[in-house]
């Protein structure tokens, strides 16, 4: 259909991409602030690589960094693993009430989670640390994994399971020989939304770290409330660089739809 | 299903319970073993540095784990979770103390063990929070006032809290307030009754219409942004600790022409940070050496240089720039001292709740 | 030996699914069990447990804590319709108009709300601080006398909010129109309908359900946020979230707490079933009329 107003085949256009520009103005100028040679907004004074020097040389953001890589890491892993183990056993189970359950883990609004967290640490006397924080994001990781593997399950042949379990392999063969290739490109994506999503996460984090260990957003979120700081601007543009390539895997596959679809 | 398949359903739960339940209480078993020679430091960030506990590691052997704390409150919520497990040494500011020694959390500290302790001003020990001493040791002290923006106020402004409380349909400029309800209490209390505790209900509602009305004047509460919001010229008068500016002037030589400090001649806060050992510590020995390390007339001196703090051992001040220690903003005479409030838990939490809500929804 | 490997074998679906379904029960809503439960327990430091009491909730039956949700409420409420009169012709141009490069539009839409939140607020600290360019621009075209800290006010909160929340109203409103079946607007316009009517009837419509998910997506996080008006906005106004960091982070009353988390639950989950409800009754009001038309044709 073509458009025959001429006004508005003008000014939908740029109305959107003035939206793009908004969403792109702050994080180019971070960027490019974040290669300044002064440390003060005030002016372009030249290139320079001293901030993210300037990192490296922070013992706080390094260890922040290393807390942060972990806690991704492991979350991921056990979040993917977990979840897909899951999809896997929904060939027996069919009842779907017993998947949505997992719906909820992006609908609760995530301080409640976070208070709910260390209220149960606390009532158990577990440790806040590394635990504490792989659980929370753990439990984040899985409201994204299950949703996302299992829609990618159902799309499955299930006569594929069926034949191999005939065919006598035992339901760990199964898991791996056949299912597990076929739900490869879901698995993938779910690692880098999961990884993402746990290096950026920050209510969670907030609440669930101890004294001792302190995730990157949570050590940057203490030197936002001092004001500006240059290392500020170095460090992320490190996490966008990261987020972009991890983006870059998910909208290249079809997931985004199935994640903001399902809702309805 | 039968009851075998529950049978097996169960023993599978077991299973994976006792997997997560040894990962998860894992790092409280290892605390339990560790026999090595290292103590547990829990400190206010800018009081002891990094060089101080790797000199006193090179001195002696020991093993000094720093972690630091922003803020008070959150000390206090995360010690209480653990009933102080895990640490030895903390740093703490006096009303903390109090809270502390109510919870039953400190262990008694024998001043004979420390040879410092000789050479410490005696007007800062024996105070409310800890009488005789008998829980913690004062470490260093700091003041609060008004920082300013010299080139916006001249090179004088009035010294007083009438800048933060009055005339405020008059401003057109605005301030940075501290966002700590027990400080912002505590200024309004010193404004308009000066130094007293145990408040009535009608003085407490006073309190509250005044940090109300002040809200219109008030650019941004924090206790963090004080020395950028001066830098920044965002705002020209910012309620702030004393080693906020210190830091600044270390920072930028220049600042002390464009920024100023004062005491307010009401009267101010002035905090008392102290040093304690937990009950639960099983290294009082080592601990108690690197107390008194801390207290050394250097080693306590050069913190003080380094985070603009005061040292309360009195062989630390010829250390010091003197400039500074001459500066009666920085370190007021004994009569200033008297005027000024140290914080007490004199309102119980309901009430400043309410006042500091009434505050932020206003 | 033989006993786990019959086990092994008899219960592998379980094995599978246990672990999954043990974090959730144990990590969210066992959790969420006791965030309610605890509102309701007395305990005092002296003699411990000391039974169920109300004296919690009485503890935050004051105008201040209601002042809180309400703040908290308004904000999410701005936030969500901000999101969506601005969402909507993004989204419609992104599912319709645009032909080549898609992934790549949804590329750089999605990118953004991707990074750390910490970051997102600091880029726009950076970008409406005194000493910014824009502060410097404004100057320049002589909109502002002097340089200006555009920080610190509820303006400035706003837009955080909309930048951090913007794309998750976008995505679900793109969603549902891309699956749009497109013969239908063929069918519509052959039919005679104007383009406004084929909004009104036909699009709007089928997209009422990626509305409904946008608005969850924004409306409930927004709700319950403390930190973009804490860095954004100077800390001048207290919301839901402010509270609860304030009483579990900073003075360490967790009881009267938990009572203010569960309120505040309650009054999100009554205000999200409300909105489910309008969007059904809208749904079956709909279908009703055309049942009723295609009735009357038949006659």
């Amino acid at each position: 259909m073509v458009e025959r107003n001429i006004f508005v085949r003008i000014l939908h256009p740029i109305f959107v991409s003035l939206i793009y520009i908004f969403l792109y103005l702050p994080i180019v100028v971070l960027v490019l602030f974040s290669f300044n040679k002064s440390s003060i907004a005030s002016g372009w004074s030249g290139f320079s690589l001293k901030w993210f020097k300037a990192l490296l040389q922070s013992p706080e953001m390094l260890e922040a960094l290393k807390v942060s890589l972990i806690v991704a890491l492991t979350s991921t892993f056990l979040s993917v693993l977990m979840g897909a183990a899951l999809v896997f056993a929904s060939r027996w189970w069919k009842k779907s009430f017993l998947f949505n359950i997992f719906n909820i883990n992006i609908i609760l609004p995530e301080i409640i989670i976070a208070v709910g967290l260390i209220s149960i640490f606390t009532f158990f006397k577990i440790p806040l640390g590394y635990e504490s924080l792989i659980a929370g994001h753990t439990l984040i990781g899985l409201g994204f994994v299950v949703p996302i593997i299992l829609s990618r399950f159902k799309e499955l042949d299930p006569m594929l399971t069926e034949a191999s379990t005939d065919l006598g392999a035992r339901p760990l063969q199964t898991f791996s020989k056949i299912v597990l290739p076929l739900l490869a490109p879901a698995i993938i994506v779910s690692c880098f939304l999961v990884f993402t999503l746990s290096l950026d996460d920050f209510f969670i984090s907030f609440f669930c770290s101890g004294v001792k260990v302190q995730t990157l957003s949570v050590y940057i979120f203490s030197l936002v409330r001092q004001g500006i700081d240059p290392r500020v601007n170095a460090i992320s543009t490190c996490l966008l660089a990261v987020s972009s390539i991890c983006v870059l895997v998910l909208c290249s596959s079809k997931i985004v739809g199935q994640v903001f679809g399902y809702g309805k | 299903m039968n009851w075998f398949s529950l049978w097996r359903k169960l023993i599978i739960f077991i299973f994976f319970s006792a997997i997560a339940a040894c990962i998860f209480y894992a790092p409280r078993f290892f605390d339990y073993f560790k026999t090595q020679k290292a103590i547990n430091v829990l400190t206010f960030v800018e009081m002891i540095s990094p060089q101080t506990a790797k000199k006193f590691t090179e001195q002696t052997g020991i093993k000094v784990n720093m972690n630091y704390f922003e803020s008070n409150d959150e000390l206090l919520v995360k010690l209480k979770i653990n009933k102080g497990r895990g640490y030895d040494l903390i740093l703490v500011t006096d009303f903390i103390v109090d809270l502390l020694i109510q919870n039953d959390l400190l262990g008694s500290i024998d001043v004979n063990k420390i040879s410092n302790f000789k050479n410490l001003d005696k007007y800062f020990l024996n105070r409310y929070f800890d009488k005789n001493n008998k829980y913690s040791i004062p470490y260093i002290w700091t003041v609060f006032g008004l920082a300013y923006n010299k080139k916006f106020f001249g090179e004088k402004l009035d010294p007083s809290l009438g800048e933060i409380f009055e005339n405020l349909d008059k401003r057109d400029y605005k301030i940075s307030m501290i966002n700590n309800v027990r400080e912002a209490v505590d200024f309004a209390r010193i404004y308009l009754f000066g130094k007293s505790i145990n408040l009535s209900n009608e003085q407490l509602e006073e309190i509250r219409n005044l940090l109300v009305k002040q809200k219109r004047i008030v650019e941004c509460y924090t206790s963090e942004k004080q020395d950028y919001l001066l830098y920044a010229e965002v705002v020209p008068l910012a309620v702030c600790e004393s080693s906020f500016i210190r830091r600044m002037h270390i920072v930028d030589e220049t600042a002390h022409k464009e920024f100023g400090f004062v005491i307010p001649k009401e009267g101010s806060i002035i905090s008392i940070e102290n040093l304690a050992i937990l009950k639960s510590s099983n290294k009082k020995d080592l601990t108690y050496k690197f107390l008194d390390f801390l207290l050394s007339a250097e080693d306590s001196a050069f913190n003080c240089n380094l985070y603009g703090i005061n040292p309360i051992n009195k062989l630390s001040y010829q250390f010091l720039d003197q400039e500074i220690v001459n500066d009666k903003n920085y370190f007021p005479h004994k009569e200033m001292i008297e005027k000024m409030d140290i914080l007490h838990n004199d309102i119980s939490l309901d009430k400043l709740d309410d006042i500091w809500l009434s505050v932020k929804t206003a | 030996m033989n006993f786990v490997k019959r086990i092994l074998q008899e219960e592998y679906p379980f094995i599978f699914a246990l672990p999954a379904f043990m974090w959730q029960l144990f990590f969210l809503y066992l959790p969420l069990v006791s965030i309610v439960v605890f509102s309701f327990l007395e305990f005092s430091p002296l003699q411990g447990f000391l039974g169920f009491s109300f004296s919690y909730y009485v503890k935050i039956f004051k105008l201040v804590y209601l002042k809180v949700i309400l703040n908290s409420f308004f904000l999410a409420l701005f936030t969500s319709i901000i999101c969506l009169v601005i969402s909507y012709p993004v989204a419609y141009f992104l599912a319709l108009k645009v032909k080549r490069f898609k992934t790549l539009f949804l590329f750089g839409l999605v990118l953004p709300s991707w990074t750390n939140l910490i970051v997102q607020i600091y880029a726009w600290f950076f970008l409406l601080e005194r000493r910014s360019i824009i502060s410097k621009l404004l100057c320049y075209i002589g909109i502002f006398s002097e340089p200006r800290h555009m920080i610190n006010s509820y303006f400035s909160t706003m837009i955080g909010m909309v930048y951090c929340f913007l794309p998750f109203m976008i995505l679900p409103i793109y969603t549902v129109l891309e699956k749009m079946n497109r013969s239908l607007l063929e069918a519509s316009s052959d039919l005679g309908a104007s383009r406004f009517v084929t909004f009104r009837k036909v699009i709007l419509p089928i997209s009422l359900p990626g509305i409904y998910t946008g608005l969850l997506l924004v409306f409930v996080p927004a709700f319950g946020e403390f930190v973009i008006p804490s860095l954004l906005g100077g800390a001048k106004k207290a919301y839901w979230g402010t509270v609860i960091v304030d009483k579990f982070l900073i003075s360490g009353e967790w009881r009267s707490g938990f009572a203010i988390a569960t309120v505040g639950v309650l009054f999100l989950g009554l205000f999200i079933g409300l909105l489910f409800s309008v969007f059904k009754i809208v749904k079956v009001l709909k279908t009703k009329r055309f049942k009723l038309k295609i009735q009357a044709s038949k006659k």
